[in-house]
């Protein structure tokens, strides 16, 4: 449920405290600090982004689903990911090996660069996601340089394509499908779990709100 | 500082209730708590599910790969190379293989392991998978599953397939035609292998281990006997050419045939020695002699040429083989006065085929060879083994008449048997005296003689005279049926009858009287008469005869034979009657038989007869020279026949349906399908590359 | 219908971009979240048109170039993108034709085209309304990563595909020049400082 927030212009904006002012990062308009309850969604009046949609018990609920997206992609990487068989000959490939594919012709970068787009960086970020959620969700001070790591995980948000990825293994098994039989191994599956678990953690992660609790619990720490 | 009173009691601080337990975890716990269980899950089963891993050494890893490598037993995938590593001291290649557990409690001490590598031989290709999937090492082991072990040492070469069949040893003199998976024939069917051949301790003989298939292991008793029939063999001899071909694998890469060749052999061990004979006839009759090859190697010295005699011809006794030429040599005599080079011959002769026990040496042979050579005058000499292509033979005769003479046994290097002089038939001087002798016949003349009776018996016949005898007989015989037809038939026979009678009254009644010339007169009267009506009643050949006898009586002996003359011709004139004009039968006997009332006429005139007579003698002594010539020519034809025959054989030896051509013939037959069966996979892969992936 | 809403540039103020929070005109980093404060970036125009046509630049390349390398029995056969999306058309495959043309040559032409307008237009209302502006950069931002489908489906099929003689898949030198143009157009969209949409 989507509630337009609007605030009255400035007339009292010096008397609003800076810490209850919102900016919209499209469009730079000015807003005041809602309630908002959770489900429900702030957006901007003017270009419609979203800048708020709080969960209950949204923190525990990260912590539990990036804990199970890591132990899922550990699972991914050391299991069988597809088996191809035709006429008699057989050939198989990891998620792994299909990463280092380029490295046998001159694109080593490119598989460096893939490698790190569909294991690495989705690693990294549940990491520094549970490292700085797994405190506020038990209502602990923050680790330390808890604000840099949420923050590059926020940065790292576009280059995480594991879900690319998947869409681009279900291209793949389509183009071979009609000529070879194609064998889905554990890893297949647990990949598209891991997906679907990530967009679902995703949806609890709200951006505003980790701030915010990491923002009042290192006041509190300083107080 | 002024004294303040002491505190009082302090509050204790109440937190607030603790929520239980489960109220506290939310359930989202649960999500990461699952996936914990899947991974150990997963990462237990595949541990424990990987396998037992052995070890195996081989001397290099040509195409095995360390996680690709399959291991197949019976061509199942039952195990995979995990890593391949060397032995400490370099010198072996560890290959480290990862197999199924419940395939891997077989594995015990007797398995054998290889590398299935493409191979190309002339049987065929083997492993062409492999081409395109990668070397397998492949794993043979029995079902029963004894002690486990885990270092094997793999073979280099694949072993026999031993499991269903016998496994026994054979013997050759010399491997050079049968190659490693050769196969093993019995009556026309292959029913094993042979596998690699190798050479014995001493190096005198090649030793190769066989494997008889079941249920043709069966057929193995101890008098089976084992002959090589590597490529093809060709023959000539009485029979003519022979060309023997099996099949084409052993035409390129040999085969051993076997038979038992006679029965109430005893049953064969696993691994039993066979010598493996150069040809049939060898074998067959080596069931008769025992094994052993004990030879007695002798010399004989000739002078004179020995062309046509090679390493290997026969050495014969009465007609039995009983050795052969081993070798062909020179020995100079130095003797200054008549230096000369004489021929050297050196022979072996089979010991057992001297007919001596099982038992004897080689000395008690050469003893008795020498007994022989001195009470029988047993001699060599060389003797024609094949009229056809000259070559010789050895041959030891008795010879009562020679000096006697002894067996040198001092010679070097072998005991010398004296030398008979050589009982050779130069085929050719005989070919060319039958020729000669063929050439020196008088069958010009013989031909001239017979053409010049020919020529007068055309001329006979070409007679435009003798030509209207059909038609005039024809035309006579329907005046007599005219005749016959006729009413007064009965009234002439009847008339004749009487005149007969009367006839034989007047002559009785006449008998006095002379009218005997009166009644030759009136009877030749008759006798015109009666001619004209010769076949006027049924009773013709009686009548016939009767005028016959009267003809005879009347006319004497030369009429006789004009009548034999002219039976003769009537009887050639059956034959004339069978030509058109004759199908108007009566007309053309009734000419004939006015031709013939014509000529006994002249012949009672007597003019034609002389003429006649001398056409029918001189008809009649071309037929005899004829007669005499074809009593030769069966003679010579026989004789032409004979050679033509010994050539003939010889010749349809080549003929279309010849063995030699048949053999021939399904050779290249079975290439020509080889080839194009070749060519149809190579134009078809080609043509889709995807059908070897799509195996389409 | 448009409420004039102030924006914080108007009232003096500089929001991070990061997290929201709002802040002193003078201040340097945001004291939540530690990233840079900048009110507009007047270089970031540069930098996008420079990810831009670095972009561009790679992808010439990417559809010259043969992105697959298929040799089956030993006759090998390269194919670019397009002769790609082509062969999975011809084979009959028109369904997934449709989503590689779509991720492969139509999301990185659009997006070439919608960064390029974007920055041009970025101080005009001239040919597209605000909104309309803004809701192209949005769907830019989302859809840029998809791109990047045509390596993965590469990788997998090289990896998988390795049959020594029967068939051999490799991927070609337009694989990493896609990927940097899929990237360097991503960096692009990154650079963008949406806020100047509004600006005007």
């Amino acid at each position: 449920m989507r509630r337009m927030i609007q605030t009255p212009p400035s007339d009292d904006l010096a008397d609003i405290p800076l810490i209850q002012l919102r900016a919209c990062p499209h469009c730079d308009a000015l807003y005041r600090l809602p309630e908002v309850k959770p489900r429900e969604r702030a957006a901007c009046s003017r270009c419609g982004a979203v800048l708020m949609a709080p969960r209950a018990g949204a923190f525990t609920r990260i912590v539990a689903l990036s804990a199970t997206a890591l132990i899922l992609m550990v699972i991914a990487l050391f299991t069988p990911f597809l088996d191809l068989s035709a006429a008699g000959m057989h050939s198989d490939a990891s998620i792994w090996d299909a990463a280092m594919t380029f490295s046998n012709s001159a694109m080593t970068p490119l598989s460096v660069a893939v490698a790190a787009f569909i294991i690495v960086i989705p690693a990294l970020r549940l990491g520094l996601i549970i490292y700085t959620v797994l405190p506020l969700a038990n209502k602990r001070p923050p680790a330390p340089y808890s604000r840099k790591a949420f923050r590059l995980a926020d940065k790292l948000r576009p280059w995480s394509m594991a879900e690319i990825f998947v869409i681009g293994v279900a291209v793949a098994l389509v183009k071979i499908m009609g000529m070879a039989s194609v064998t889905p191994g554990v890893a297949f599956w647990t990949f598209g779990i891991l997906v679907i678990v990530l967009i679902w953690q995703d949806s609890f992660l709200d951006r505003e709100q980790v701030w915010s609790a990491l923002d009042a619990s290192l006041h509190k720490a300083a107080a | 500082m002024t004294d303040t009173p002491p505190p009082g009691p302090a509050e204790m601080e109440i937190r607030p209730p603790r929520r239980r337990v489960w109220q506290r975890i939310s359930i989202i716990w649960l999500v990461p708590l699952v996936a914990l269980a899947i991974a150990v899950g997963v990462a237990v089963k595949s541990y424990s599910s990987r396998g037992t891993l052995i070890r195996i050494t081989f001397q290099n890893a040509s195409g095995i790969e360390a996680g690709q490598t399959a291991l197949r037993y019976r061509d199942v995938t039952i195990g995979a190379v995990e890593s391949v590593g060397f032995a400490p001291d370099l010198g072996k290649v560890i290959v480290s293989v990862r197999v199924a557990d419940d395939i891997a409690q077989y594995i015990d001490r007797e398995a054998e392991f290889w590398v299935v590598r493409p191979e190309v031989s002339v049987r065929g290709i083997s492993g062409l998978d492999t081409v395109l999937s990668g070397a397998y090492l492949a794993g043979n082991w029995d079902n029963i599953p004894t002690e486990e072990q885990s270092e094997f040492e793999g073979l280099e070469v694949p072993p026999l397939q031993s499991q269903n069949g016998t496994t026994i040893t054979l013997e050759l003199r010399d491997g050079n035609q049968i190659s490693a998976g050769a196969p093993i024939i019995y009556k026309g069917i292959e029913v094993g292998n042979v596998g690699t051949p190798q050479l014995n301790e001493d190096g005198t003989t090649v030793l190769l281990d066989a494997v008889i298939r079941a249920p043709y292991d069966r057929m193995l008793t101890t008098n089976t006997r084992f002959w090589d029939a590597s490529g093809f063999n060709i023959s000539v001899g009485t029979g003519g050419l022979q060309l023997d071909v099996r099949s084409l694998a052993s035409l390129i890469e040999g085969g051993i045939i076997f038979d038992t060749i006679v029965s109430g052999g005893e049953p064969i061990q696993p691994g039993q020695d066979f010598f493996v004979f150069e040809d049939e006839s060898d074998a067959r009759s080596s069931v008769f002699t025992s094994g052993s090859k004990l030879e007695l190697p002798l010399s004989m010295v000739l002078d004179g040429s020995i062309e046509g005699l090679s390493e290997g011809a026969e050495v014969r006794y009465k007609g039995a083989t009983i050795g052969r030429v081993t070798d062909l040599g020179t020995i100079a005599e130095t003797d200054p006065e008549t230096p000369s080079i004489r021929m050297l011959i050196n022979l072996e002769i089979d010991v057992n085929k001297l007919g001596l026990s099982e038992m004897a040496t080689v000395d008690e042979a050469r003893d008795f060879v020498a007994t022989l050579v001195r009470q029988d005058n047993l001699r060599a000499r060389l003797a024609t083994a094949s009229l056809f292509t000259g070559s010789l033979m050895v041959e030891l005769v008795e010879q009562p008449d020679a000096d006697p003479a002894t067996l040198d046994v001092d010679y070097q290097p072998f005991p010398m048997i004296p030398a008979a002089p050589a009982e050779i038939t130069e085929f050719q001087t005989t070919a060319q005296g039958v020729i000669n002798r063929i050439g020196g016949l008088p069958v010009e003349e013989l031909m001239q003689a017979a053409i010049g009776a020919l020529n007068s018996v055309q001329v006979l016949a070409g007679d435009p005279e003798t030509r209207r005898v059909p038609s005039e007989a024809a035309s006579l015989l329907a005046d007599v049926r005219a005749v016959l037809t006729g009413d007064s038939v009965t009234g002439t026979l009847s008339n004749l009858n009487t005149t007969t009678d009367s006839l034989r009254r007047i002559a009785q009644q006449l008998e006095d009287g002379q009218a005997v010339a009166n009644l030759v007169s009136a009877i030749q009267k008759a006798n015109t008469t009666l001619t004209g009506v010769e076949s006027a009643s049924v009773e013709f050949p009686q009548i016939a005869q009767q005028l016959r006898q009267l003809a005879a009586t009347a006319n004497g002996l030369q009429i006789q034979q004009l009548a034999d003359s002219a039976d003769s011709l009537l009887q050639s004139a059956d034959g004339l009657l069978s030509n058109p004009d004759t199908q108007r039968v009566p007309g053309a006997v009734s000419d004939a038989l006015s031709e013939v009332a014509r000529v006994l006429a002249e012949v009672r005139e007597g003019g034609a007869i002389g003429n006649v007579n001398e056409a029918i003698s001189a008809a009649e002594q071309a037929a005899n020279s004829i007669n005499l010539a074809a009593q030769d020519l069966p003679a010579l034809a026989d004789r032409a026949s004979r050679i033509l025959d010994q050539a003939g054989t010889t010749v349809s030896g080549y003929g279309s349906d010849s063995r030699f051509n048949v053999e021939l013939v399904t050779a290249l037959r079975s290439l020509q399908d080889a080839a194009t069966a070749v060519t149809s996979l190579a134009r078809s892969i080609q043509r889709n590359p995807n059908s070897l992936l799509l195996g389409r | 219908m448009s409420v004039n809403i102030p924006t914080a540039r108007e009232a003096g103020l500089v929001a991070c971009t990061r997290c929201g929070l709002v802040h002193e005109r003078s201040t340097a980093r945001c004291t939540r979240c530690d990233s840079r404060l900048q009110s507009r970036d007047t270089r970031s125009l540069q930098r996008v048109w420079a990810w831009w046509a670095a972009g561009l630049i790679a992808f010439i390349p990417a559809n010259i170039y043969p992105m697959l390398l298929t040799s089956t029995l030993g006759s090998t056969t390269q194919s670019t993108i397009l002769a790609g999306v082509v062969e999975l058309w011809a084979h009959g495959d028109p369904p997934i034709a449709i989503i590689v043309f779509l991720a492969s040559i139509v999301i990185p032409v659009g997006k070439f085209l919608a960064i390029g307008f974007l920055a041009a237009a970025a101080h005009r209302r001239r040919f597209m309304s605000l909104h309309a502006q803004h809701r192209l950069f949005e769907v830019v931002e989302f859809v840029g990563r998809w791109s990047m489908i045509d390596v993965f489906v590469v990788a997998i099929l090289a990896s998988l595909v390795q049959f020594n003689l029967v068939a051999t898949v490799n991927p070609g030198i337009a694989a990493i020049c896609f990927a940097l143009s899929v990237a360097f157009t991503m960096q692009a969209a990154l650079a963008f400082d949406p806020r100047i949409i509004w600006d005007d």
